[in-house]
């Protein structure tokens, strides 16, 4: 412990036997990004002693191509992410030895002292190609059974959906002026399906990403023409809402990967920030260029969550407001769903909130590419509309 | 949704369908909807097969098919409708959406493939344009 020393006035040593009973390996670190202490765990995870860690920046166990996914205030000039609240990354941990291993790290700030102690804990998550042959088999299996299902359930889950679709829409157009309980009960009607087809579509989706089978169009996408449209789709709602939604883009931001599924990206993010910011609120996109990198935020100034809620949310039906009106609950999979494209997309999520009513900001990182752009295929005006009135429902 | 949302004047589609899908629910609800709201004359086949017979027979302007059916898929039957119409537009109804298809259909010369459950008016909006995309290649 002799560099921590170096550190006056950071009293390090309270938090020693909390850091030691964690079972992950956990750092703390002051708020240039040094670690000043660590755990048993750590040392083992890592094949560095702790006199190899500590004084050292935590950017030393993060592969140099990544190091700028670090939030770190050395990196982004940005203490504020660090100050408060929490963050969750996924990245990759290299050993002393040169290897590394996949893991997902939180970053939170502990105590009250100025300048602020950040805790990281780094989760190791399981590698599958360090499985014994017969392990292997079994999860090729189990792999090619969840991909025949996931066929199966594509098509018998929405076959039933065409008709009902159908005769709804010819019932209405029998039903014009007719008194309001039916017109009411057609309106029941009409929304459940299109719940139940999101559902399934997420569900799917969800399903998709386990199984590592979502499938991705690998071509160069404009994001600032993406970002730009997704706000406009949102526009209408959130002027009904009395909400300020502002968008400010780069231009020229492009990434390597499918558009539709980037829009999904946004559409969830978008939806989440106007569906839990109160009226006269604001919700904020921007989208910057930075070393290779695009990063895109949303900012919103509601309802926010605490840390324990911010630790669930990449997990799969997690609804983190249970005190939602049924109508407006979601799959609890949007996040899940958004994660696992960002993932394939080589980039990385972030979601900190600085506590219930404080706000939430997410932060999606894309590599670019110098790549041009094929000319997107815009939504119709009608398309927009559709979208549109979906929202309405939806929030 | 009040009522007069339904914008009858954009979704009037002037011709005579050939609609295939074997899900007789299926195929007796999106035919009803192009038929009751879009105004289309339609004709239905339960197969592959008896969709090429009736294409053999009929006077038809537009193929409208499901992709899986037992037998002849939908890729298939338009390979086979399109050696007997050359120019023939065909639309694609799908669960799968997946590129690899939308390649495979794009070959075949599908000029759109709508995700199941289709909307209607996306439907009607793509069966307008592959007619439209036919007249001008004409």
């Amino acid at each position: 412990m002799a560099l921590a020393a170096a550190w006056p006035r950071v009293d390090v040593d309270v938090y020693q036997g909390t850091l030691e009973a964690m079972p992950d390996p956990a750092m703390l670190l002051d708020s240039n990004g040094q670690i000043v202490a660590t755990n048993a765990v750590a040392e083992r995870a890592v094949g560095w002693p702790r006199s190899g860690l500590v004084g050292q920046r935590l950017a030393k166990l993060v592969p140099e191509a990544l190091r700028d996914r670090l939030p770190l205030p050395q990196h982004n000039g940005d203490g504020e992410a660090l100050g408060a609240g929490l963050t969750r990354l996924d990245l990759r941990i290299q050993r002393k030895d040169g290897t590394e291993f996949p893991a997902e790290m939180s970053l939170g700030r502990v105590g009250d002292q100025r300048p602020p102690l950040v805790l990281a804990v780094i989760h190791e998550i399981a590698d599958k190609a360090q499985s014994g042959p017969a392990e292997v088999q079994r999860l090729k299996e189990m792999a090619e059974f969840r991909a025949r299902f996931l066929n199966m359930a594509a098509h018998e889950l929405k076959t039933p959906l065409t008709p009902i679709r159908m005769q709804i829409q010819i019932l209405q157009s029998y039903l014009q002026n007719q008194p309001e309980n039916v017109t009411r009960s057609m309106g029941i009607l009409k929304r459940s399906v299109e719940r139940l087809h999101t559902l399934i579509e997420d569900v799917l989706d969800a399903a998709r990403i386990q199984a590592a089978r979502l499938r991705m169009r690998q071509e160069p996408v404009s994001l600032t023409d993406t970002v730009r449209e997704a706000v406009e789709t949102y526009a209408a709602v959130a002027q009904e809402l009395d909400l300020r939604l502002t968008v400010d883009v780069d231009a020229e931001v492009t990434v390597v990967g499918d558009r539709g599924r980037l829009m999904q990206v946004l559409n969830n993010l978008l939806s989440n920030a106007i569906k839990f910011t109160p009226a006269r609120g604001e919700v904020q996109v921007h989208l910057r260029r930075s070393d290779g990198w695009a990063v895109l935020e949303v900012r919103d100034s509601g309802r926010g969550m605490t840390m324990e809620q911010v630790g669930r949310l990449f997990q799969p039906f997690t609804q983190v407001h249970a005190d939602l009106e049924a109508t407006q609950k979601g799959t609890g999979l949007g996040l899940y769903i958004t994660k696992g494209i960002v993932d394939q997309h080589g980039g990385t999520i972030a979601i900190a909130s600085r506590g219930e009513g404080a706000g939430t900001r997410v932060a999606v990182r894309l590599p670019t590419t110098t790549q041009r752009a094929v000319a997107p295929e815009p939504h119709s005006p009608r398309r927009r509309q559709q979208l549109s009135e979906r929202l309405r429902e939806m929030v | 949704m009040p009522p007069q949302d339904q914008s009858e004047n954009s979704t009037r589609l002037d011709k005579r369908i050939l609609l295939v899908d074997d899900d007789p629910d299926t195929l007796t609800s999106v035919g009803d909807a192009l038929r009751v709201l879009a105004g289309a004359d339609v004709v239905t086949a339960t197969s592959g097969a008896d969709a090429l017979i009736k294409l053999g027979r009929e006077k038809l302007e537009v193929l409208v098919t499901d992709y899986r059916m037992p037998g002849m898929d939908g890729i298939e039957l338009c390979a086979k409708a399109r050696k007997m119409i050359r120019r023939l537009p065909i639309v694609m109804i799908t669960a799968f959406n997946s590129d690899d298809l939308q390649d495979q259909a794009a070959r075949a010369g599908i000029c759109e493939v709508i995700p199941k459950p289709p909307d209607l008016e996306d439907l009607v909006a793509a069966i307008r344009d592959c007619c439209q995309a036919a007249a001008a290649g004409a």
